[in-house]
């Protein structure tokens, strides 16, 4: 659940020759709080900001992070923001409370209207739809690395691991022997038949004691980990070795969790004996919560329909499990996963 | 594929040296090989030990008087020097000790030692050049094999691995018959990268042919994990922005729906981001094309290690069995590691599916002890001769489309470590100082095809520093300096055909003359 984690850090960092010194702005405030705005964007990303830039100053939506990552994370999103409909823009539901999916309000807790009431903000809802009518075009697309600017990275190997076990359900013991009390502590003896990966560094014991199946550690250094031991650095890139690995990760820990008995985390509205003659509508629904919980993001319906057209049915001619395999493993591979 | 970490000018410097596209194809010289094998020695070896580099006068100053290692014999003196072969133009030819017996090159006793023969017993000095006195720019080990691999010594690639080079030059030309164009089989101390070159030529880890089933097939029968998902449709490939690029992609329906998903946030941030989701969609692009060829099948197919059993070699007669063992004393030390990597190497060289592999030697040579320099003179010959039987592997191999032409005339191996190790020197006692310590200078063996053999090519002052040598700059110019790890690189490249504008390297770089045929 990865996109619930609200991040609450401030980033102490004074506006380029504004700030005599290191202040410590209040709680919300963006880095550059103090500084004159560049502009009508930077207005309201500075109006806004006493509401939404505690949780969105770092982390993976760090819209408040500068004037660059508010413009490209969400200004210019038309997912977010749309000139030709400002009523129905998201940005504008969710401070409404009123936006489709799992996270109808923003912030959580108190709807915006409540900031607004009390002063907290001062920026109304019209006038911020007034702002989106108005919406300057947008200006070059920076063509160079900037530390301003919203950016991405891939996902580390360790965090590929961790994470794609916990949004499967999936955990150690899926992979690796626990018949022995003490298999913690021990070399791991790894299932036959399962595609287990695992960094060297993490695995238990001394003197030559890590995974039976080694090349479950290979596969951890082909997905980008580091082997700390012998010198070897992490590879920050996302080369073939690494997606020739996770490729083959996907469809075998899909399966795995679909086959887990009692396992919701892949088929929560629906079961293997559902299939799309009858139940095209709970299938959809399961895609959408699928792809919320893997990607972050609440798929738009054109994404489901997608998915549902272009991956389900026609893989759920050959079986339920192979078509929710497919779908779960489509998940894995996508740009937002790789770079959550 | 790290193009989007690179920062703005090295990426238009990149892209105006042609390296962020594949290689165009052109007419490369008649000669030039189409593969490359880079065969890594950990830890930093001491090449005067194997190719004696200097005057033979400066044996006595340089190496220490004769005397064992775990019952190995070590070192030697300038009466037991031989040339290899007559000498090729005004270059010093390979010159080595004869440690072998001339009677009988098996023979283990009584101070002989067969190390070193198997470049005599396949004939490869024709095929063989050694450039001495190179300065890799730092004694890290971290570094200094960034520097061998590239050219440029820095703790991070700075610019792509010649390997990665090579393999973005030959794609254009081999794009739909070697799906794994740059392959890592083992990466003791470092992966070479394609630092800000495509997708497809950034390396591919294929450590053993046991690791093969589980990473590239698409085998219901082997991965259950296919069941129902194997099915492929060919389609025309296109780019991450759907621009046709004229060749055909067999993928899955899984596979085609997670194609389409890089394009769609194209435009959406920077230059940089968008170079990300290009690099991911080759890559997927690579992963579809390695497993729509069943790569496994055909390497499971391969034999790697053939000739070196069906011909055992006779002076391998005092060994263990395996093609690449070697033995120290009765028993004091069995090399009997190596077959698995050296077999991966060869079946990826000889099955031409790859442009380009990467393996290294597992024996750390990083001693940093009394006894370093027995050691390294030892092992380091015994290593050598595994090198020899590796191209001497090739050489017996056919060369695939080629009539009347080995795989060692079609492949260039470049054996290189990352630096040397501290030379001995004289001692007021009457004996030697056996400092063990990194030295930035070192030696790369370059052998196989388009390579001017029998010759050495630079040297070393008594101190084990280098010494001036002919070069040819990327300018044109001639010049005459201490070769740098860059230079080593680009006679590599030029070796194999590339001209000067078809690489970059950070820093400036030349070609080491007299190394490259015509």
């Amino acid at each position: 659940m990865r996109a619930l984690l609200c991040c609450t850090l401030v980033v102490l960092v004074g506006c380029e020759g504004k700030l005599g010194g290191p202040t410590t702005p209040p709680p919300g405030a963006t880095a550059d709080a103090g500084c004159p705005p560049e502009g009508k964007n930077d207005e309201i990303r500075q109006a806004l900001a006493p509401a939404c830039a505690s949780c969105h100053l770092t982390g993976n939506k760090p819209y408040f992070a500068s004037l660059e990552a508010f413009e490209n994370g969400l200004v210019y999103d038309p997912k977010w923001v749309n000139k030709d409909d400002p009523a129905g823009s998201a940005l504008i539901k969710l401070l409404q409370g009123l936006n489709p999916g799992s996270y109808p309000q923003m912030p959580p807790g108190e709807p915006y209207s409540a900031y607004v009431n009390d002063g907290r903000v001062k920026l109304t809802l019209d006038e911020l739809q007034a702002w989106i009518r108005e919406l300057p075009e947008r200006g070059a697309i920076n063509d160079g690395p900037s530390p301003s600017a919203f950016t991405v990275r891939r996902l580390r190997a360790d965090e590929m691991i961790l994470s794609l076990m916990d949004q499967l359900g999936l955990s150690q013991e899926d992979f690796v022997d626990t018949s022995r009390p003490t298999w913690r502590d021990e070399e791991y003896t790894v299932r036959g038949g399962r595609l287990f990966v695992w960094p060297t560094d993490w695995a238990p014991g001394i003197s030559q004691q890590y995974v039976s199946d080694k090349r479950a550690t290979e596969r951890y250094e082909t997905l980008g980990g580091a082997v700390v031991l012998q010198g070897r650095k992490k590879d920050l890139t996302l080369g073939p070795s690494s997606l020739q690995t996770l490729v083959q990760m996907s469809q075998a820990w899909c399966r795995l969790a679909i086959e887990k008995q009692g396992n919701t985390a892949v088929l929560r509205s629906v079961t293997l004996a559902d299939k799309s003659a009858t139940k095209s509508v709970e299938i959809k629904q399961n895609i959408a919560q699928l792809s919320l919980r893997m990607l972050g993001d609440v798929p738009s319906e054109a994404d489901v329909t997608e998915l549902y057209e272009q991956v389900y049915l026609p893989l759920e001619a050959n079986s339920t499990k192979t078509a929710w395999t497919g779908v779960c493993a489509a998940l894995v591979r996508h740009p937002k996963w790789l770079s959550y | 594929m790290l193009k989007w970490a690179l920062g703005a000018g090295q990426v238009a410097l990149l892209d105006r040296f042609g390296m962020l596209r594949s290689g165009v194809a052109h007419a490369a010289p008649a000669d030039a090989p189409s593969r490359l094998c880079v065969i890594y020695v950990p830890g930093g070896f001491r090449p005067q030990y194997h190719f004696w580099p200097m005057e033979d006068a400066d044996v006595e100053a340089c190496v220490p008087a004769p005397s064992s290692f775990a019952g190995e014999p070590i070192f030697f003196r300038k009466e037991q020097l031989v040339d290899l072969g007559p000498a090729n133009g005004p270059y010093k030819p390979l010159r080595v000790w004869q440690s072998w017996d001339p009677a009988n090159p098996a023979n283990r006793s009584n101070g002989f030692t067969p190390a070193m023969y198997g470049f005599t017993h396949f004939g490869l000095a024709d095929q063989v050049a050694v450039l001495h006195g190179v300065d890799q720019g730092t004694a890290d080990h971290g570094s200094a094999f960034v520097s061998a691999m590239c050219g440029v010594a820095s703790p991070d690639f700075r610019a792509p691995a010649l390997h990665a080079v090579a393999a973005n030059y030959l794609h254009a030309k081999y794009a739909s018959t070697r799906p794994l164009p740059f392959v890592v089989v083992t990466n003791d101390r470092g992966t070479p990268v394609a630092q800000g070159l495509p997708s497809h030529a950034a390396p591919v880890r294929v450590p053993s042919i046991e690791a093969l089933t589980p990473q590239m097939s698409d085998d219901p029968m082997k991965n259950p994990w296919w069941t129902g998902l194997d099915a492929r449709t060919a389609r025309p490939e296109v780019n991450a922005k759907g621009e046709p690029l004229g060749t055909m992609l067999q993928t899955t329906a899984l596979e085609q729906h997670s194609l389409a998903q890089p394009g769609k946030y194209l435009g959406r941030s920077t230059a940089n981001v968008d170079g990300f989701l290009e690099s991911l969609h080759g890559s997927l692009r690579g992963v579809s094309r390695v497993l729509a060829a069943d790569v496994v099948s055909v390497l499971e197919a391969q034999k790697g290690i053939d000739a070196l059993i069906t011909n055992r070699p006779a002076y391998l007669a005092n060994y263990l069995n395996q093609p690449f063992s070697y033995t120290f004393g009765l028993a004091n030390f069995h090399m009997t590691t190596l077959e698995p990597r050296l077999d991966m190497a060869l079946r990826l060289l000889k099955s031409d599916l790859t442009s380009a592999v990467h393996v290294s030697l597992n024996l750390d040579f990083d001693t940093h002890s009394g006894l370093g320099h027995g050691f390294s003179c030892a092992h380091g010959r015994a290593q050598m001769d595994l090198v020899a039987r590796f191209l001497g592997e090739l050489k017996s191999t056919p060369a695939p489309g080629l009539p009347g032409k080995t795989m060692l005339d079609d492949t260039l191996v470049v054996v290189l470590s990352e630096f040397g190790r501290s030379w001995a020197s004289p001692s007021s006692a009457g004996g030697f100082n056996l400092p063990d310590d990194h030295h930035p200078y070192t030696s790369v063996l370059f052998a196989g095809g388009n390579v001017a053999g029998n010759r050495m090519v630079g040297s070393y002052d008594r101190r084990g520093f280098g010494v001036p040598a002919e070069l040819v700059e990327e300018n044109g110019q001639a010049s005459q300096r201490v070769p740098r790890s860059a230079d080593a690189v680009t006679t590599a490249m030029r070796i194999m055909g590339l001209e000067f504008h078809e690489f970059f390297i950070p820093g400036g770089y030349g070609e080491v003359v007299g190394l490259r045929k015509g």
